[in-house]
This record gives structure tokens, sequence and C-alpha cells, in this order.
């Protein structure tokens, strides 16, 4: 190769859009992609920002909406009082109550108080024991702005 | 010398660079390039050198080598042609890789580009921006508050 192609400065920069496209195509992390479209304007105009539909935090499929699925109410309150919090938790797979989420270290443990709506829904009945099951809140789960997971203290 | 007593496959065809080299291949090679295809169609004399304008001879025999062994139906398996595409796409420097691209483009080949398209992918995969620009001889040509936009949009994404 000692013609005059080498000399010729290539510039990946100009690639023509159609040939972007199909290598960010290979591209299989979002990561990767938002780091392609961060190289410069012409690559970053080239691709489409990927698609959020694919969210990090995984929840639990729900079933087809004529299976009935038992919905309890938990009303979530410190133990030294102050402000409630109400909790729709929904049983998926028997006997467990898992929200599974991205919460990552940052999670906060604390004591909280836990009662449960009744089955008619008319009255709480304080929950004495939630066993081996946690409630996992975070962002995604229930609007609140920080992860926290919550311990019984009964 | 138009001969109409050979066989399609055995018709040769007559491959002109843009730096003039010709090269004569087989027409069943030549037909892996969807442009050529369409141009022999057109074609009243295919003894004439046909012109692949924007492709020099060094990377159009770099074409044809590729052409050539994915036009034999030999013996080799699918395992054994990924196996040679791996080692022809990594025997390539990156300027070769490059004018590859814009060639298999242009000559509609639609394996070779997505061979070389795959390779140039792997090279990006992990790299940050600064990574991937270093490594393709890119210029940075956002303004400093289009980077900085960037940068609030995934902040995650600069982290190596």
């Amino acid at each position: 190769m000692n013609n005059s192609f080498n000399t010729i400065s290539n510039t990946w920069e100009d690639l023509p859009n159609e040939i972007l496209e199909i290598i960010a195509k290979y591209l299989q992390s979002r990561i990767d992609v938002f780091r392609f479209r961060a190289v410069s304007t012409s690559w970053r105009s080239a691709i489409p920002l990927p698609n959020y539909r694919k969210s990090l935090i995984t929840l639990p499929q729900p079933r087809p909406a004529t299976v009935p699925v038992p919905v309890t109410i938990y009303r979530l309150q410190h133990h030294t009082g102050g402000a409630a919090v109400l909790v729709k938790v929904v049983e998926y797979i028997r006997g467990t109550l898992k929200l599974e989420s991205g919460v990552n270290n940052r999670h906060r443990i604390v004591d909280m108080k836990v009662y449960k709506l009744d089955e008619d829904w008319v009255t709480w009945v304080a929950v004495k024991s939630l066993d081996d099951r946690v409630f996992v809140l975070g962002k995604e789960v229930c609007d609140f702005v920080f992860p926290l997971v919550l311990r019984i203290c009964c | 010398m138009a001969s109409t007593s050979t066989s399609t496959l055995s018709r040769k065809l007559i491959l002109k660079s843009s730096d003039g080299e010709k090269f004569e291949v087989d027409e069943n090679v030549a037909m892996q390039s969807q442009t050529i295809k369409h141009m022999i169609e057109d074609l009243d004399d295919i003894n004439s050198p046909i012109p692949v304008s924007i492709v020099t001879g060094t990377i159009l025999s770099k074409v044809i080598e590729y052409c050539k062994k994915h036009a034999t139906e030999d013996s080799d398996s699918d395992e054994q042609l990924k196996q040679w595409d791996k080692e022809y796409a990594n025997n390539m420097d990156l300027n070769t890789l490059y004018y590859l691209l814009l060639a298999a483009n242009y000559m509609e080949i639609k394996g070779l580009l997505e061979l070389i398209t795959q390779c140039v992918a792997d090279m990006i995969k992990g790299k940050s921006p600064e990574e991937i620009r270093a490594h393709f001889n890119i210029k940075n040509d956002f303004t400093p508050q289009e980077e900085a936009n960037i940068r609030n949009e995934n902040p995650w994404a600069f982290e190596n």
C-alpha cells in the first residue's frame, strides 16, 4: 500500500448516514449508543436517541386483565407518628409480595409501622409480621423520590 | 470480440478502478455487487472495462478478494466462512476499513458492508466519546454549550 490512497486523510465523521446507522445498529448497549452520539455533530444527527421503552427497572409483568390478582392496601407510618403513606401491593406470585426494582446501595432501611386495609377495605389492621417479605419502594415503583427499604417495627 | 457460446459462469468482466487499475474477474464474483449487477444489465458490451469510479485499485483488490471467497460454492462450512471473514477484517488497518466501508456501500455488497460495520462497531463498544474520537481521529465539533448539554442529559454515559 504505497500509493496515494494512504496519504488521503480519511474522515470518519463524514461517513454517510446510512453507514453510521448500520454501525450504530451493531452497538448493543444503550450506553454505547449515547457515547456514539456524543462523538461529533454528524454522528449525533445520524442516529436517533435509543428508545426508552426498555426500562432499567424491571417490574413484574401484570397478568392478563381477566385473571383476578390479590391487591392489598397498606398504610405505612413512622413509629413516632406523623404522615402516613398508602401503598398498593399486588400479589403476582402467590405467597410473595415482591416488587422488584433496581434499588442500589443508596437505599435506606427505616423503621415503620404498617397497617393493612382489611379484606372489606373498611378498617386498618396493624400488621405484626411480614415474614421474610420486604417492601421495596423506588422512584419507579411508588413515586417515592428516594428509594426506601422498609422494615417492620412492631 | 463478443462471444455468444460461453456459459454465464465462465464469463469474464473487467473492472476498472478510479486510478485506472484493471481487474479481470468472473461474472459471478462481480455480481456480488448489486451496483455492478445493475450496470451489466445496462451494458451492451460487457467486454469493455466497467468503471468503479470511487474505488482505488488497492481497495478494489480487497473487495474482489472478499467477493471471490463468497462467490465460490465450495465445501466451506458457514463456520469456516465466518472465520475467514473475521481474519479478513482483522487484517485491515483503520484507513483500509474506512475505504472498504465506502466501497462496499457504493458497490452495494451487503455481506461486506455488514462485516466491516460490525468490525467498526466492535471498536466503538466500551469506549468513551473521547476515546472514540482519539481512535478514529475525529474532531470534537460540539460547542462547549452543546457538550455540556449532552453531558447533563446522560452523565453516566461519560463515566469510564
